[in-house]
């Protein structure tokens, strides 16, 4: 789009956001301005139709679809909406939830190297295992709470109905209803996938519940959620060094593979993006299972100092 | 120039030549129909004909497209269905949630913004006294939240 036509089409969005003020008035204006160029009705046209006809979808709203059950050896992706719970939006302020304790928080955080993994058992009823280049923040005052600052965890949780446990990763908290869950953070977003019972994720905008045998991905900055059924069998297959992956981007899953290994991993940013899927087990030699990807990535695997890169496999390295 | 000389001229101005006298006809029916005393007539019946020629020119471009633009995003969004849900309403549902994060994806406070300027018509002003912002804070979040509808418009339109 040149310079004149963006412009034009700012100008647009303008007049747009101005005229649809209920205390408007400067309609002459707007018509000259409308009058000045062919392409400026158009424009015009076009923004108050896409606002008016978004504003409308918003308006009706659509009510929360049932979670559709499927045999868990199927992968599907379903687009779910996030029902509106509006005294939930008003408790996330976008700060850290605390139970009211008498002596209010005492903070403390515990973190894992890549390549690492820890088991810690939180309270009596909450275990906690870490995967590497983890860090959580816990509570001396409130076994009943963790905030995953990096990283994956898996959370084994006793459900105690007078006070469930909360995990918060960013603006999500995800509430257990008695379960088994693995939180992870990603480029693209958090990923929460129930093995056992179910979980209540809240966000700044909404809130779901998340059954076993399911995953949803929040996407960073984005009500949307994708949510999918899954194998019970790959949530939390990374801790016996396990990586089962659907549809990830080659950037998420070098990350994946930094936690289990410790190993760097550059990834050419003109694939960075690239969806894979697939299964790789990590074997006692982790650098020739890293060194052996490469037909499974679609991409060139090479070593770079004491790392490795990948990069787009007709093999141009990037400079 | 009278009042209605104004509007018709306003009116092609949006439309070209096509439908005006249809749509002046039927706004002049609307405003007879307004019962309680209005405090603008003029400004007032601008945006009655605003509102009059943004349906019709949507019937003309959904006309030109027809289901194509949430049908577009059902496609890219999800694999092959399995069950024959009801279309429809899977695809409506879709269009809500891709204009929803294009919102969010702005910012929060943006669609939140947004909701109270178009869903609850609010006046900016009021707006911005309820969140304790600057009417410039609005008006900017509020370009934001249209360049982010009118994009995620454009791009449906590519294809």
């Amino acid at each position: 789009m040149n310079g004149a036509a963006a412009n034009a089409r700012q100008e647009a969005i303008d007049w747009a956001v101005r005229a649809q003020d209920p205390s408007f008035v400067a309609w002459e204006a707007l018509e000259r301005w409308l009058q000045a160029d062919p392409s400026h009705a158009l424009l015009y046209d076009q923004v108050t139709i896409a606002v008016q006809e978004a504003a409308e979808a918003l308006d009706r709203g659509m009510p929360q679809a049932p979670v559709v059950a499927a045999p868990l050896t199927q992968r599907r992706y379903r687009w779910v909406p996030l029902a509106m719970a509006a005294s939930l939006v008003a408790a996330i302020g976008g700060g850290v939830w605390h139970y009211e304790t008498p002596r209010g928080p005492a903070l403390y955080a515990l973190s894992t190297p890549a390549g690492a993994r820890r088991s810690v058992q939180l309270g009596a009823a909450v275990r906690m295992e870490l995967n590497g280049d983890t860090s959580i923040t816990l509570d001396h005052h409130d076994d009943r709470f963790a905030r995953l600052d990096r990283g994956q965890a898996l959370f084994t949780v006793t459900h105690d109905p007078r006070r469930p446990f909360r995990l918060q990763s960013g603006d999500i908290v995800v509430t257990d209803i008695g379960t088994i869950f693995d939180v992870e953070q990603g480029a693209d977003g958090t990923r929460v996938s129930v093995a056992d019972g179910e979980v209540r994720i809240a966000t700044a905008t909404g809130s779901a519940t998340v059954a076993a045998g399911h995953a949803v991905l929040i996407a960073v900055g984005a009500t949307a959620v994708v949510q999918r059924s899954l194998d019970r069998n790959s949530i939390g297959a990374w801790r016996r060094d396990r990586i089962d992956f659907a549809d990830v981007s080659l950037a998420d899953l070098a990350r994946r593979l930094h936690r289990a290994t410790g190993a760097t991993i550059e990834v050419a940013p003109d694939i960075a993006g690239k969806r894979v899927s697939g299964s790789i087990a990590i074997g006692a030699d982790r650098a020739a299972t890293l060194r052996d990807l490469g037909p499974m990535l679609g991409a060139s695997v090479s070593p770079r100092g004491k790392g490795w890169i990948w990069s787009r496999s007709d093999g141009a390295l990037p400079s | 120039m009278t009042h209605q000389g104004r509007l018709k001229r306003f009116i092609s101005i949006r439309c070209g030549n096509e439908n005006v006298d249809d749509l002046v006809h039927e706004l002049w029916l609307k405003a007879r129909a307004v019962d309680s005393p209005i405090e603008k007539p003029l400004a007032y019946l601008y945006r009655m004909a605003d509102r009059l020629v943004l349906d019709s020119r949507r019937g003309a471009s959904r006309g030109r497209s027809r289901d194509s633009d949430w049908a577009y995003v059902h496609e890219r969004l999800s694999e092959a269905v399995e069950h024959p849900i009801a279309e429809r309403s899977l695809i409506a549902r879709e269009g809500l949630i891709a204009a929803s994060a294009a919102l969010t994806s702005v910012s929060a406070r943006a669609a939140r913004i947004f909701r109270r300027y178009r869903i609850d018509g609010m006046e900016q002003r009021a707006i911005a006294d309820e969140l304790g912002v600057s009417v410039s804070t609005v008006e900017k979040d509020l370009r934001k939240a249209y360049d982010a509808l009118l994009s995620l418009r454009e791009r449906l339109d590519e294809e």
